[in-house]
C-alpha cells in the first residue's frame, strides 16, 4: 500500500498483445528472411522485425510450430547447398564417394561449415525469444545446436552416409599423403577436423562425430600405413641404424602433426598405436639383425644408436625388456668368448709343454693368461659401463640386467676367484709400481668391481690369503698403503668376518717388526749372557696360525740347523717366549731367506738364498776342497724330507745362473745317488745373487692343488652353513622349514652360493648331533635345543 | 561484453515507437541481449549498419527508464552494496514486458 492512501495506477503495457496473430503471415516473414541470410544479404533485415515477429509468434504460443520450421528450413537449405556446392566435386552421382578434387572438395566444405556456423549464430539471434522461453521450456536443444545437428545429418550422416565417407576418406587421404611428405591444405584439414569435433554424435552427450567414428579412422588408417611403412624399410634393407632413424623421425613427425592440426586427445591415442606397430612388434627383431643390430653397435661403440634405441623403448615401456634380454645375451656370449679364449691359451701352453715346443714367443704361462682373463672382462665392463653412461642415461634397470649378467659369465668360469687374486696380485707386486696414488686407487677399484662380482667370495678369500701371505711374507709387496686400501675396500662390501684374517695377518707382521726392534735391542744389551747372545742377524715373522693359510703354518719342515743358526734360533725363543708366556712357536724354515756370503775363486758373492739352502751349502764348509757329499749323506746330516731336499738342491746345483753346487753327474733331475761338491769355480758377473726357491711365485695352481683347496673350502662351507643354521635357530627357537632354509641362504650368500642340498644336509647333520630337532607334531618345523 | 565485436561507433541511437531517439553507448546498449545480437558487427544486419535500432512496442517514456537501467546495470556491474534502481510502481508491467522483450 501506498503511505498516502492514494492507489497507484498502473499502466496497462500495450495492447497489441492480445492481437491474434497468423503463424502462416508471420513465416512468411521469417521463411525469406533465413534465405536471405543464407545467402549473406542480412543487411537488408531489419533485425528488430524479425526478432518482434519470433517474440510474437512465441508469445502466442506458435513456438512449437516455429521451432520445427525453422530446422525443416534449415535443412532444405542445406540440402540445396549439397546439391549445388557440393556435388560438382563428387564423380558419378550422390551415391559415389570418388572425388574430383581433394584439397577444392575440402575447402567447399569448410567455406559452407564455417558459412553456417555464422548464419546459424545469426538466426539463432534473431531466434534468441523462442529459444530462451520455448526451447528451454520444452527441454529442447536451442536453434543453434539445431542448426549444427541438421548440418551432420545432411552433411555426414545423410540419407546414403556418401558423403560423410567421402567427407572422412578424403581427409585421410590429405594426411596420408602429408606424411608422404606431399605438401597439403593443413589450415583447411585443421577446420574440417575441428568441425568434426563440433558436431554432435546422434543420441549422445558428450561424443562428437570426430571421437565416435574419424578418431578410428585416423587411427586405423596410421596403422596401417606405419605398418605398411615399417615391412618396406625393413624389406629394403636390413640396416637397424636407419630403420630407428627413421622411426624416430616418424614418430617426431607425427607429434608434430598432431600438434599442428588433430586435437590433443588423438595424439594420446594414435601415438601408442604406432609405437606398437614400429617399436613393440618389431625392434627385437631388428636389434637381433646380424650386423648392424645391437651387437654391432655395443661392439663399436655406437653410442648414438644405443641411445635413440633407448629413448625409443622408453616410450613403450619403461622396462626395456628386449634390450635387456639382448644385452645379457651379448655380455654372455662376449663373456663366454673371453672365457673360452683364456681355456684356449691354458690348453696351448699345456700342450706346448708337453711337446716341449721351441717358440716360446706363443706359450703364454698360466699367470699372464689369468691376467689376461681380467683384463679382457675389465675391459669389457667398461666398454658396458660407458654405454650405459653415455646413452642409456644409467638406467638402473639395465643397469642390474647388465650387472647380472656379468656375474653370470664371470662366475661361469670355475678358476674366477683365483684369476681375480691373480690379479690382484700381479698389480700388487709388478704392475703398480711407480704408479701414482690415483692409478692405484682405479686398479683396486677394478679389482673389486670383480670382487663383487664373485659369487664364491669364501673360495676367493683363500686365494687372496695365500697370495697376500706370499707378498708379505717374501716382502713383495709395493705398497703397504695399497694393500690395506684394497682390504678396507673388501670390508666395505661384505664386512668385518671377511676381513678379520687379513687384518690379523696385517697385524701379525707389524708386530713381529715391533718384536723384532725388542730383540734387537735385547741382543745388544750388555747384561745379556754371552751363550744366550745369538751369533747370527735374525729377523722373524712370528703368525697367528689361525690367521694364515693352512698351506703356509702347515708346511713346517724339520731339519738340523747349523750351530750357530740354532743358537740364534734358541735365542729368540727365549726372548719371545719370556715376553709371551704360554705360546708355542714352530718354525716354518722353507718360507724364509739368508743372507750368505760365499768366498768363491774369483771374488766373494753375496748370496740370499732359502733357508734350506743355506742349511745345506753350510755342509760344504767343513767338506775340504775336492771331497764330496751325495744326496743320502745331506740328507742324514740335514734330515730335510726328500721332496724338500730335491727341490733345494735343484736351486743351487741345477738352476743356471746359480750353480753353486756342482753335481755328478750332471743333469736335470736330482736322484738319491747323485754327488755334490762345492763349486770353487763359481763366477757371476753381479756382486749380489739371489738363489729362487724352485716352483715359487703366483702361478696358477695345478689341477690337484685346486682340488685340495676346493675340498677345504667345502670343508669351510660346512662349519659356516652348520653356524648359520645354529645362530639362525638360537634366536628364532622354532622356525619353518622353508623360512630356514631362506634366512640361511641370505645369510650365507655373502661368502658363497650355498646349494639346497648343503643346506639341508647340514640340518640334518645338526638334527644328528641333538642341536635341532623335527617338531613332534608338524614335521616341516624345527625347534632349537639349547 | 563480446570480445569479437567490434564496435564501429562509440554511439547508438535507440528510437522508441512513438519517435524519440535516445542516443546511448554501444557499451551500455550491451545490456540487452538482444540489442546485442541487433547491432553485432558479425551478424551484419540492417540496424548494426546504421547502428540505429526503432523499437516499436516500447514507448519513450518506458525507454527512458530502460536507458537509465541500462547506466545503472553497466555502473554497478561488478560492485557490492548497490543502491536500489526506483522503479515508478505505474511503470512496473510495462517494464517487465520490455525487460523480457530486451532479455535484459
Amino acid at each position: 500500500m501506498i503511505p498516502n492512501g492514494r492507489r497507484a495506477k498502473i499502466r496497462a503495457p500495450r495492447k497489441n498483445l492480445n492481437l491474434e496473430v497468423d503463424f502462416d503471415a508471420s513465416w512468411a516473414l521469417l521463411a525469406p528472411a533465413i534465405s536471405q541470410i543464407y545467402k549473406k544479404n542480412a543487411s537488408q533485415l531489419s533485425f528488430e522485425q524479425l526478432y518482434r515477429t519470433t517474440y510474437t509468434l512465441v508469445l502466442r504460443k506458435h513456438g512449437k510450430q516455429l521451432y520445427e520450421a525453422v530446422s525443416q528450413e534449415v535443412t532444405s537449405l542445406l540440402m540445396f547447398i549439397i546439391e549445388s556446392k557440393i556435388r560438382p566435386f563428387i564423380n558419378g552421382g550422390m551415391n559415389s564417394s570418388i572425388i574430383t578434387n581433394n584439397i577444392e572438395f575440402l575447402r567447399e566444405v569448410k567455406i559452407q561449415w564455417i558459412d553456417h556456423c555464422t548464419c546459424m549464430k545469426m538466426i539463432s539471434d534473431i531466434m534468441m525469444y523462442l529459444d530462451r522461453v520455448y526451447s528451454k521450456e520444452s527441454h529442447k536443444l536451442p536453434i543453434y545446436d539445431v542448426g549444427i545437428e541438421k548440418f551432420r545429418d545432411t552433411f555426414i550422416r545423410g540419407s546414403s552416409k556418401k558423403l560423410g565417407d567421402a567427407i572422412f576418406n578424403t581427409i585421410i587421404e590429405e594426411i596420408t599423403k602429408d606424411r608422404n611428405g606431399e605438401i597439403i591444405d593443413k589450415f583447411t584439414i585443421k577446420s574440417l577436423i575441428q568441425m568434426l569435433e563440433a558436431l554432435p554424435e546422434v543420441r549422445s552427450d558428450s561424443d562428437s562425430v570426430y571421437a565416435s567414428t574419424f578418431e578410428h579412422m585416423l587411427i586405423d588408417s596410421a596403422e596401417k600405413y606405419y605398418t605398411d611403412a615399417a615391412k618396406k624399410t625393413l624389406e629394403d634393407s636390413h640396416d637397424a641404424a636407419l630403420y630407428i632413424r627413421k622411426i624416430d623421425a616418424w614418430l617426431e613427425d607425427e607429434t608434430r602433426r598432431c600438434k599442428m592440426y588433430l586435437p590433443d586427445s588423438t595424439l594420446h591415442k594414435l601415438l601408442p598405436v604406432i609405437e606398437e606397430v614400429l617399436i613393440t612388434r618389431r625392434i627385437r627383431t631388428v636389434l637381433e639383425f646380424a650386423g648392424t643390430g645391437l651387437k654391432f653397435w655395443i661392439e663399436n661403440k655406437r653410442v648414438e644408436e644405443i641411445g635413440l634405441v633407448y629413448k625409443l623403448i622408453s616410450r613403450v615401456s619403461l622396462e626395456h625388456q628386449d634390450i635387456k634380454e639382448l644385452f645379457a645375451e651379448i655380455i654372455d656370449k662376449a663373456g663366454t668368448s673371453v672365457t673360452e679364449k683364456a681355456k684356449h691359451d691354458t690348453e696351448q701352453a699345456r700342450i706346448a709343454k708337453v711337446e716341449k715346443n721351441k717358440s716360446k714367443a706363443t706359450i703364454m704361462n698360466p699367470t699372464t693368461i689369468s691376467i689376461n682373463w681380467v683384463d679382457d672382462v675389465l675391459k669389457l665392463k667398461d666398454s658396458y659401463d660407458a654405454i650405459l653412461k653415455s646413452a642409456l642415461q644409467n638406467d638402473r634397470n639395465i643397469h642390474a640386467t647388465i650387472d647380472k649378467a656379468f656375474a653370470d659369465f664371470i662366475n661361469r668360469n670355475e678358476k674366477v676367484a683365483e684369476y681375480v687374486s691373480l690379479f690382484i696380485d700381479e698389480n700388487l707386486k709388478k704392475t703398480l709400481k711407480g704408479k701414482s696414488d690415483q692409478e692405484v686407487e682405479a686398479v683396486l677399484e677394478k679389482a673389486i668391481i670383480l670382487f663383487r662380482f664373485i659369487s664364491d667370495k669364501d673360495l676367493f678369500e683363500q686365494y687372496y690369503k695365500a697370495h697376500l701371505a706370499k707378498r708379505l711374507l717374501n716382502a713383495r709387496s709395493i705398497s703397504e698403503d695399497a694393500e690395506k686400501n684394497l682390504i678396507a675396500k673388501i670390508k666395505i662390501e661384505v664386512g668385518t668376518a671377511f676381513t678379520s684374517k687379513l687384518e690379523g695377518m696385517f697385524r701379525d707382521m707389524n708386530v713381529s717388526r715391533d718384536a723384532m726392534t725388542l730383540y734387537n735391542e735385547s741382543q745388544k744389551s750388555s747384561d745379556l749372557d754371552d751363550s744366550k747372545r745369538g751369533p747370527v742377524d735374525l729377523s722373524v715373522n712370528v703368525l697367528t696360525s689361525t690367521y694364515w693359510p693352512t698351506t703356509i703354518v702347515n708346511a713346517q719342515t724339520k731339519c738340523v740347523l747349523p750351530s750357530d743358526v740354532e743358537k740364534t734360533r734358541i735365542a729368540f725363543e727365549t726372548f719371545y717366549l719370556s715376553r709371551h708366556s704360554g705360546r708355542i712357536l714352530s718354525w716354518n724354515y722353507n718360507m724364509g731367506t739368508a743372507d750368505v756370503k760365499a768366498r768363491f775363486k774369483k771374488r766373494v758373492h753375496e748370496i740370499n738364498m732359502p733357508t734350506l739352502c743355506m742349511v745345506i751349502l753350510m755342509l760344504f764348509n767343513n767338506v775340504p776342497e775336492g771331497e764330496f757329499l751325495t744326496f743320502e749323506q745331506i740328507q742324514d746330516l740335514t734330515s730335510i724330507p726328500t721332496s724338500e731336499l730335491t727341490r733345494h738342491l735343484q736351486s743351487i746345483a741345477v738352476a743356471h745362473t746359480t750353480r753353486i753346487l756342482t753335481k755328478e753327474p750332471m743333469s736335470k733331475n736330482i736322484k738319491p745317488t747323485d754327488k755334490f761338491s762345492f763349486n770353487a769355480n763359481f763366477e757371476s758377473p753381479k756382486l749380489k745373487i739371489r738363489v729362487l726357491a724352485v716352483s715359487s711365485g703366483n702361478k696358477v695352481e695345478n689341477d690337484i692343488e685346486r682340488k685340495e683347496t676346493l675340498q677345504k673350502v667345502e670343508q669351510d662351507r660346512k662349519y659356516e652353513t652348520d653356524a648359520a643354521i645354529v645362530r639362525i635357530m638360537k634366536t628364532r627357537k622354532t622356525l619353518d622349514h622353508d623360512s630356514l632354509i631362506a634366512e640361511t641362504t641370505k645369510q650365507l650368500m655373502i661368502r658363497f652360493r650355498p646349494t639346497l642340498s648343503l643346506i639341508k644336509y647340514r640340518i640334518d647333520a645338526l638334527i644328528e648331533t641333538e642341536y635341532l630337532e623335527r617338531d613332534p607334531d608338524n614335521r616341516t618345523i624345527y625347534n632349537y635345543l639349547a | 561484453m563480446d570480445s569479437e565485436v567490434v564496435p564501429s561507433s562509440k554511439y547508438v541511437t535507440l528510437i522508441s515507437g512513438d519517435g524519440f531517439e535516445f542516443i546511448v553507448t554501444r557499451e551500455a546498449a550491451f545490456v540487452s541481449a538482444t540489442l546485442r545480437g541487433m547491432l553485432s558487427v558479425a551478424s551484419n544486419f540492417e540496424e548494426a549498419q546504421t547502428n540505429r535500432v526503432l523499437l516499436e512496442n516500447i514507448n519513450a517514456t518506458c525507454l527512458e527508464k530502460i536507458c537509465e537501467y541500462m547506466y545503472y546495470n553497466l555502473t554497478y556491474k561488478d560492485s557490492v552494496d548497490v543502491p536500489d534502481f526506483d522503479v515508478p510502481p505505474e511503470m512496473a508491467l510495462e517494464l517487465l514486458v520490455a525487460a523480457d522483450y530486451l532479455n535484459t
